[in-house]
């Protein structure tokens, strides 16, 4: 993937979601977004690299499949954050009063979105023939998190787990599940699949 | 409506966590064009289907 295509895509397929999270939130701030394609790209090409020689040999030519790209994309949104929380931080502390986890976790989630936006691409091309199949992935994925302030349940769970990735700073090292994240990208794709699979079956 | 846990996916075939997309999942065997150098295929026909969805409507 060349710069100029992850930049066509972050420019119309990524960027709108995060201008539509700072929407909703006036106390997340927007970073340099030139500079966060920028460095977002790098950290992508870079993980792929130390991924691919971590699983495969190094003179291996094979590539990695869509999830673990997923998950890859996922882990240099992870390394750049997009939004800088610092306003916001500062209110709950002032105020004690919770955030909904989407703006708590703003980055990890705009790292999800992304992750899972890119596998939707593959998704979408999967099933070429389908159109119904295919603008229902269009509707319904990426798979996100439901609006809510609780700090219990699989969502959260995630999104922490993503925020504590990123806080403790081992993304591409050994610490970091890039094979595990593709796992759950895997399941996710499952998941949509199966559950699409018996609302068909029950209508 | 019931919806598998990772648990019972994993009861179903224990081979799980090294299949790479649901239709190799499904029909057990390698999908095509499933890699990161097809990425401009697979946006062109996200970018084609999004057309057409906007166009039917």
């Amino acid at each position: 993937m060349t710069r100029e295509f992850f930049d066509m895509i972050y420019d119309n397929d990524i960027l709108p979601f995060i201008q539509t999270v700072d929407h909703n939130n006036s106390l997340l701030d927007i970073k340099d977004m030139d500079q966060c394609k920028s460095d977002i790209y790098d950290r992508y090409c870079k993980l792929r690299k130390v991924y691919k020689d971590q699983i495969f040999d190094k003179t291996d030519e094979a590539l990695l499949d869509r999830h673990k790209v997923a998950s890859c994309i996922c882990a240099a949104f992870l390394q750049v954050s997009v939004f800088n929380k610092q306003r916001m931080v500062q209110r709950i502390k002032e105020t004690k009063v919770a955030v909904h986890s989407y703006f708590f976790y703003a980055n990890e989630l705009v790292a999800l979105y992304a992750a899972n936006r890119f596998l939707s691409f593959f998704m979408v091309m999967d099933y070429r023939g389908n159109f119904e199949l295919q603008r229902d992935i269009l509707e319904k994925f990426p798979l996100m998190p439901p609006s809510f302030k609780s700090k219990k349940g699989f969502w959260t769970s995630v999104l922490f787990n993503l925020a504590s990735i990123k806080d403790e700073d081992v993304i591409g090292q050994e610490h970091f599940d890039i094979y595990a994240y593709a796992i759950i990208f895997f399941m996710l794709e499952i998941y949509y699949i199966e559950k699409r699979n018996l609302q068909l079956a029950s209508a | 409506m019931k919806i598998k846990g990772l648990e019972e996916y994993l009861q179903d075939d224990a081979d799980l966590s090294k299949k790479i997309t649901y239709q190799e999942y499904e029909e057990k065997k390698a999908a095509p064009m499933n890699s990161d150098h097809r990425i401009e295929d697979a946006y062109a026909e996200y970018c084609a289907v999004l057309k057409q969805a906007e166009d039917k409507d």
